[in-house]
């Protein structure tokens, strides 16, 4: 299941929901992003996400695929936020599930430093320092790059 | 045609979305790309700077990819996240 939308997400309905369709699973990871109250130029009230609707859910979708793949998971969930969210709101929920927990774990991991750098999301916060446009920094590339030279058969772990 | 902007791009163009005429002479993104931006100096800057995506009909196309009245082009940064 992966999805875009504005609404909140309740993360404990999406891994119930991912579990649900997971056959074989013995194990599942979640990871929930939430928006920071602050970055390096101060405080920050609220996050602003553009999205293209199809454009950047057929990226997910592709993202996805690489994952399950990877990981060799039985189950998968990406949501993802749009819109002006408050400080301390739920932004992204990400969800893998697998035979074993290295697996779920890892894809989690590897899912959440892909969509970081590579997502199409524009983002702006607005904030004590006014409004500022948001993009990956160095050391998101750095996370997105570790697993260019990482690829493992996770299918026997 | 149906010209959509994304991002920093939105704010250079002044718009998100913009309907226009296409005229015969702009026949690739190439072309519309010098056309769309003619009269708005920071967003030709910013087109041509690279980093910006274009989608046709949703699909990444290159300066070289044909564009006509009927389609819906999207510029984008390629550069988000955060």
């Amino acid at each position: 299941m992966i999805r875009v939308q504005s609404e909140r997400f309740d993360a404990a309905a999406e891994t119930a929901a991912l579990l649900r369709t997971a056959r074989g699973a013995g194990a599942v990871a979640s990871f929930v992003g939430v928006v920071r109250g602050d970055s390096g130029e101060g405080r920050v009230a609220i996050l602003e996400l553009e999205h293209h609707p199809r454009f950047t859910l057929a990226v997910l979708e592709a993202i996805g695929s690489e994952a399950r793949r990877r990981f060799d998971l039985v189950g998968l969930a990406i949501v993802h936020r749009h819109g002006a969210m408050p400080a301390g709101d739920p932004i992204v929920f990400v969800g893998a599930a697998a035979r074993h927990r290295r697996s779920a774990f890892e894809a989690v991991d590897y899912l959440m430093d892909r969509l970081k750098v590579e997502a199409p999301f524009w983002k702006r916060e607005h904030g004590s320092g006014g409004v500022r446009w948001v993009e990956p920094g160095p050391g998101d590339r750095a996370d997105r790059a570790r697993w260019d030279v990482m690829e493992t058969d996770h299918s026997q772990a | 045609m149906k010209v959509l902007f994304f991002g920093r791009l939105a704010e250079l163009a002044g718009t998100r979305e913009q309907v226009v005429d296409l005229p015969a002479a702009v026949a690739d993104i190439g072309a519309l790309r010098d056309w769309i931006a003619a009269d708005r100096p920071l967003l030709r800057e910013a087109l041509h700077a690279g980093g910006t995506a274009v989608l046709v009909n949703d699909a990444l196309g290159r300066g070289s990819a044909p564009v006509s009245e009927a389609d819906e082009v999207a510029f984008l940064p390629i550069v988000s996240g955060g």
